[in-house]
């Protein structure tokens, strides 16, 4: 029997009580599950393109189709496995795709973006491995999005601050995201994070607050590993990064407290530089600059972080310290996007390569110094630590006079020599004195004492070839600036120690500059060419300009 | 009552015996076990996808099997003739067609209970061996499972309550879309939210609070991605369970009366 | 003797789609079968059998009209204690043994597994499927005709006082049927009432005390059984006839033929012309061996109502064999001699005999042969509608079979 009008009317009176309650609710329920962490905020849409040309692509209508019906993860994760496999092909202009895809699908998974950064950041290059720098704006965009998506957690902040640090060189902006981390995460992991936040903060210039933060470092290692609760995994952990902040601290008041003195007064580095083409699209740069004179501190015990009057060496090779060499359409600036966008201006062109200096050189008269005859200067470890150079002159004769010969009078050893002399020996010059043994020893390792002060400029050169790669290099405007450029702050640390964090202690007449960073005293020579300087035919001398001298009989 | 009992326990005996439900319930065991070959991948990166996909596929093979066992569970009996024998006995309708209904939803929980305890014991044993840095308690992911559930739940009356009156191979149509459209709720929220029409604004209104809300079962990404911080889980799962089932009520009130009227 | 069931006016009409009449699937029926009565409704497929059996349990709804069941209204629940349905070709799920299906029927009952699964245990065992190796089979390997067992253990579970059979011999083969019609004439000794739709009319005619025959859904003939296949005729056997009382008789009964030396022709049962007849064989010297009334079978009467001969399959084919297949079934039977029946002038076509022996005489039927006759089917799938041609059933093939 079916019911009656009476049944039914209650039976819809309790379905509509009911309806009212699933839409009151829904009301309660929205804004919990709207929460970025249960739902991502951005929806795919129907066959929406991203991205253009080549590396343009649209979710498939399937995918599509999964991701609305609740299956963002699973297709974010095909979407991972395939990017995996372009990735093992080579094709990374497939990854970019996938990677914007996933972001959206799965907002919350970090390894995408950190992956995606490093592809964009590194692993654009052209054939001689030199990264294409048209995307760098496009990886810091992606790490923007993975931070405003994980703000509370450490990792993108982590990746921001690498990638500022490593691959743009901006010190203060990694030192920013560094400290953000610290301060919206408060599991952040502190040899990660806060290690590195105290390096950004150093080659800042910061150098108090990268001691303070050294402190801070060494308090919380500390406390994990006096904290009967934590994991002996946590404790092994936290062991080394306990020695290694306490190393640096002690590092850090070392240079803090010499480079006030020993960087004055400023070295004139007497930069020159000179441009050739070769052929079309190929540049050889070259030039030498003048670093002799950087000194270097080595507190060898950790323990004892005060004592740093010991073990001091001077006057130490400036090899190591790389000119930035930037090519790029005349006026380009970096853009700054927080939406990640990896289209690319195809018209744009950016070389950047960084030339090692090598060679530089300087002894001073009654200084010590290793006469290889044979061999091309370079010493055991243990004495390139006592920073002794080597001479290996061309004509292979000895411009000083060994050791053994001078210890038997006439000649005068430097102060400089003589501790020297005593670092390498390990005993007191009046001692080393009556120890002929020692003397005849070091004699036969080539140690020699300089008649006379010796200079030898370090020189970089290297040939840039941008023929191979027309896609990157499409030189479509007229006019570009070539940037040869030293930042003080990225130059190894016995160049610093020389020179200071922020360059005080160089100088240039024709190229310091101290405007492109505030604060910061940069070497940076800037030449400006034509599309037709580049891709010239023939052999040509782009800089310095040539005065064409007419001959003479 | 009873009657009801009865007929939802003989329609479990049935249901886990049809070709169809158990192949889709094999292929859910065999891609979740596929899943873990993954290894090309980090330890970390590798339990993140073997998450999102294990729990995707859970709710993928629930949502077919929920789908191909309700939107039949009407019309095979009235194909069959063996509604003519129950009916004729003494079986209310809505006896009846809450056994069927009690039945269908007994099935998908020992599908979904399967595929979950061999997913979690799988994951625990590849998490155990991996000792990755964002470990989670593997049991939570029963969370995203027990909402996988509940949004089933939910869909076996949606589908229940159109085979009262529709085909089932119209019915299989609308259910799916039904089931698009309510996972898609957020989008059309935000669509009323910044509409300018206030007809417009309306109708999104409507479609947001009407159609089953099926987007808010989707507990994946706070166990996927164990950093997040969720607000409230504890209410926010409550409330969807009790969503699902009042919501159930509602249909399943609905279809009775549908059923009642309907000619056999 | 109280109603079993009482039907009054009933009527069941589907819409056909796009149309504005619609199709009666049942069209004002009344009738009433008593209690212990084992009634017999006849009638093609399609003419409104199931449909009206679904109605008085329930199943679907009267458009008009009244339906009562054991005194209480169509579909009662309380009634549904009391009765039971075998559906024609019954389906149980398949992966059950017999017992277990009937287990799960009692169980319907509100009864305790324990009894439902004794209960089942003794019917299955009462229609003979108790045996060892068909005990532990599922039904998925059972025959049609042990399906239509179970079927029947299934309609016993509640000790019914009326059982709904329909159909219950269809498509069965002969031994099968036999043993159905033994269990409905066990059934009958027990004293059950029974509504028996059906098509098999040696069923009907067995077991019946009944029967009716509906068509299109019109009820067309209803009484018992012996009064309605009373004949309409008497043969004559006529011994040591001349030539002359022969030529005699060829006038009165061009059939007449002689069969081992005696002349044998039939006649009207009308007392008057036999009384004639016995006068011209007496006085043309034969001799009178017997007048036999003629019986006519339940077919033929089936025939002579319906227009149409009954095709021996199931329900499903022999609609379609008549139907779609018009030739199918001419083959089938070819001999179709007796659609002889004139159109009848009683309005509503029913004819109804209430008393055997004191019947009026026998107004047989309009007999309207259609194409495409109306059935519940073709009145839910929206089919064409029927039209009607007055002719007598054997041209009916030919009619179809030119188109």
């Amino acid at each position: 029997m079916p019911f009656n009008s009476s049944q039914r009317g209650s039976l819809i009176a309790a379905a509509a009580f009911l309806g009212v309650c699933v839409v009151a609710l829904q009301a309660r329920i929205d804004p919990l599950r709207r929460q970025p962490a249960i739902e991502p905020p951005k929806l795919i849409k129907v066959g929406e393109r991203i991205g253009n040309g080549t590396t343009g692509a649209a979710l498939p209508f399937e995918y599509t189709l999964g991701a609305l019906a609740g299956f963002r993860q699973v297709i974010a994760g095909l979407l991972w496995v395939r990017s995996d496999s372009f990735f093992h092909s080579g094709n990374y202009d497939a990854i970019l795709p996938c990677i914007r895809l996933i972001t959206w699908l799965d907002p919350n998974w970090l390894d995408p973006y950190a992956t995606g950064a490093w592809h964009l950041m590194y692993n654009f290059t052209d054939t001689d491995q030199r990264s294409d720098r048209r995307y760098l704006p496009a990886g810091l965009s992606l790490l923007k999005e993975g931070i405003a998506n994980n703000s509370a957690q450490y990792d993108m902040y982590k990746e921001m601050g690498w990638n500022n640090y490593d691959k743009i060189k901006n010190y203060p902006e990694a030192a920013k995201y560094y400290a953000l981390g610290m301060k919206n995460d408060p599991k952040f992991d502190i040899t990660q994070i806060e290690h590195a936040l105290a390096h950004s903060l150093e080659k800042s210039g910061r150098v108090d607050e990268a001691i303070a933060t050294w402190e801070d470092a060494v308090k919380r290692h500390k406390a994990i590993l006096d904290d009967p609760k934590e994991t002996q995994e946590a404790k092994a952990r936290n062991q080394s990064g306990y020695e290694n902040s306490r190393r640096n601290l002690a590092i850090t008041r070392v240079r803090q407290y010499h480079r006030k003195s020993q960087t004055q007064p400023p070295v004139d580095v007497k930069f020159t530089s000179q441009v050739v083409r070769i052929r079309p699209r190929v540049l050889e740069i070259s030039g030498q600059w003048d670093l002799v004179g950087s000194k270097l501190y080595d507190p060898t015990d950790a323990n004892k972080p005060n004592e740093f009057g010991k073990g001091v060496l001077v006057a130490g090779p400036v090899d190591g310290a790389r000119v930035d060499v930037r090519l790029q359409d005349q006026g380009y600036k970096m853009p700054d996007s927080s939406e990640f966008n990896f289209d690319i201006d195809p018209s744009l062109t950016i070389m950047q390569d960084a030339l090692s200096t090598r060679g530089g050189k300087m002894v001073n008269r009654g200084g010590l110094y290793v006469w290889r005859k044979d061999e091309g200067g370079s010493l055991p470890k243990d004495q390139t630590e006592q920073a002794i150079y080597a001479f290996n002159p061309k004509d292979g004769t000895n411009p000083g006079i060994p050791l053994q010969q001078a210890m038997a009078g006439g000649i005068t050893i430097s102060a400089e020599g003589q501790r020297q002399l005593e670092a390498i020996s390990k005993q007191p010059m009046a001692q080393l004195k009556g120890d002929t043994a020692k003397i005849a020893e070091l004699t036969k390792q080539g140690i020699s004492v300089a008649k006379e002060s010796r200079y030898i400029l370090g020189k970089f050169k290297r040939e840039i070839d941008m023929s191979k790669d027309p896609k990157m290099y499409g030189f479509k405007k007229d006019k570009y600036d070539l940037i040869l450029s030293i930042n003080p702050a990225g130059t190894p640390d016995f160049v610093q120690d020389r020179i200071g964090l922020l360059g005080e202690g160089w100088t240039d007449k024709r190229y310091l500059d101290t405007t492109t960073v505030p604060g910061a005293r940069f070497i940076r020579q800037v030449i400006t060419l034509t599309k037709e300087d580049i891709e010239g035919k023939d052999r040509k001398v782009l800089f310095p300009p040539v005065t064409v001298k007419t001959a003479q009989k | 009552m009873s009657v009801a009992l009865v007929i939802a326990r003989n329609t479990i005996s049935e249901a886990i015996r049809r070709k169809v439900l158990i192949a889709f319930l094999m292929i859910g065991l065999a891609v979740i076990g596929m899943t873990f070959a993954f290894g090309q991948f980090q330890a970390r990166q590798d339990l993140t996808i073997v998450k999102g996909m294990g729990l995707g596929i859970i709710s993928l093979a629930g949502i077919l099997i929920t789908i191909i066992l309700s939107i039949n569970l009407l019309p095979n009996e009235i194909e069959r003739r063996t509604i003519y024998t129950i009916l004729s006995k003494p079986v209310r309708r809505y006896e009846f067609l809450l056994g069927k209904y009690i039945g269908a939803l007994g099935t998908l929980f020992i599908n979904i209970l399967a595929m979950s305890v061999l997913f979690v014991i799988a994951f625990a044993i590849k998490q155990a061996i991996a000792q990755p840095e964002n470990a989670i308690n593997p049991l939570s992911l029963f969370k995203a499972t027990l909402m996988t559930y509940m949004q089933l739940v939910l869909l076996a009356s949606v589908a229940v309550f159109l085979s009262v009156f529709t085909t089932p191979l119209v019915n299989f149509f609308l259910s799916f879309a039904l089931f698009i459209v309510g996972n898609l709720s957020s989008f059309t929220q935000d669509l009323a939210k910044n509409g300018a029409n206030p007809l417009v604004k309306g109708f999104f209104l409507a479609v947001h609070y009407i159609v089953p809300n099926f987007g808010n079962f989707n507990y994946v990404n706070p166990l996927v991605n164990p950093e997040v911080q969720v607000k409230s889980e504890a209410l926010f799962l409550s409330q969807n369970v009790i969503y699902a089932l009042v919501y159930a009520g509602v249909l399943m009130i609905l279809a009775i009366l549908a059923f009642d009227r309907r000619e056999v | 003797m109280p109603a079993a069931i009482e039907i009054k006016n009933l009527t069941k009409q589907y819409p056909v789609p796009l149309k504005r009449e619609a199709v009666n699937a049942v069209d004002n029926l009344s009738l009433t079968v008593g209690e212990g009565e084992i009634f017999g409704f006849l009638g093609a497929n399609g003419a409104g059998k199931t449909t009206t059996i679904k109605i008085l349990l329930g199943l679907i709804y009267p458009t008009q009209g009244e339906a009562s069941v054991l005194g209480r209204p169509a579909g009662d629940i309380e009634m549904k204690h009391q009765v039971s349905y075998l559906p024609e070709s019954p389906y149980f799920y398949e992966h059950m043994t017999a017992a277990e299906v009937v287990t799960f029927y009692a169980q319907l009952f509100g009864m305790k597994r324990e009894n439902a699964r004794r209960k089942a245990d003794e019917l299955v065992d009462f229609v003979g499927l108790g045996g060892k190796s068909d005990r532990n089979k599922r039904i998925s390997e059972f025959s049609k005709g042990m399906r239509q067992r179970v079927g029947i253990a299934q309609s016993l579970i509640n000790d019914p006082k009326l059982l709904f059979f329909d159909e219950p011999t269809s498509g069965l083969d002969a031994i099968a049927r036999s043993d159905i019609r033994d269990l409905m004439q066990e059934l009958k000794r027990q004293g059950k009432s029974m509504f028996l739709s059906s098509h098999q009319l040696e069923d009907v005619e067995a077991v019946c005390h009944r029967v009716s025959i509906i068509h299109k859904g019109k009820l067309r003939v209803i009484g018992p059984v012996d009064d309605l296949l009373q004949g309409e005729q008497v043969e004559f056997r006529v011994a040591a006839v001349s030539d002359e009382l022969s030529n005699k008789i060829k006038v009165v009964a061009p059939g007449s033929k002689v069969v081992e030396g005696r002349t044998v022709f039939t006649e009207k049962n009308d007392p008057e012309a036999i009384a004639a007849i016995m006068d011209m064989v007496r006085n043309g010297g034969g001799r009178i061996e017997a007048i036999i009334p003629k019986r006519r079978t339940l077919e033929e009467l089936f025939v002579e109502i319906v227009g149409e001969r009954i095709v021996i399959g199931d329900g499903g084919t022999a609609f379609t064999a008549s139907d779609a297949f018009p030739s199918v079934a001419s083959n089938s039977r070819v001999d179709s001699n007796s659609a002889s029946a004139s159109a009848s002038d009683v309005p509503d076509g029913t004819v109804a005999y209430s008393d055997a022996f004191n019947r009026p005489e026998p107004k047989v039927v309009e007999t309207v042969v259609e194409t495409g006759s109306a059935t519940e089917d073709a009145a839910a799938n929206g089919a064409a509608p029927t039209t009607k041609t007055r002719r007598p059933g054997a041209n009916k093939y030919k009619e179809l079979n030119g188109k």
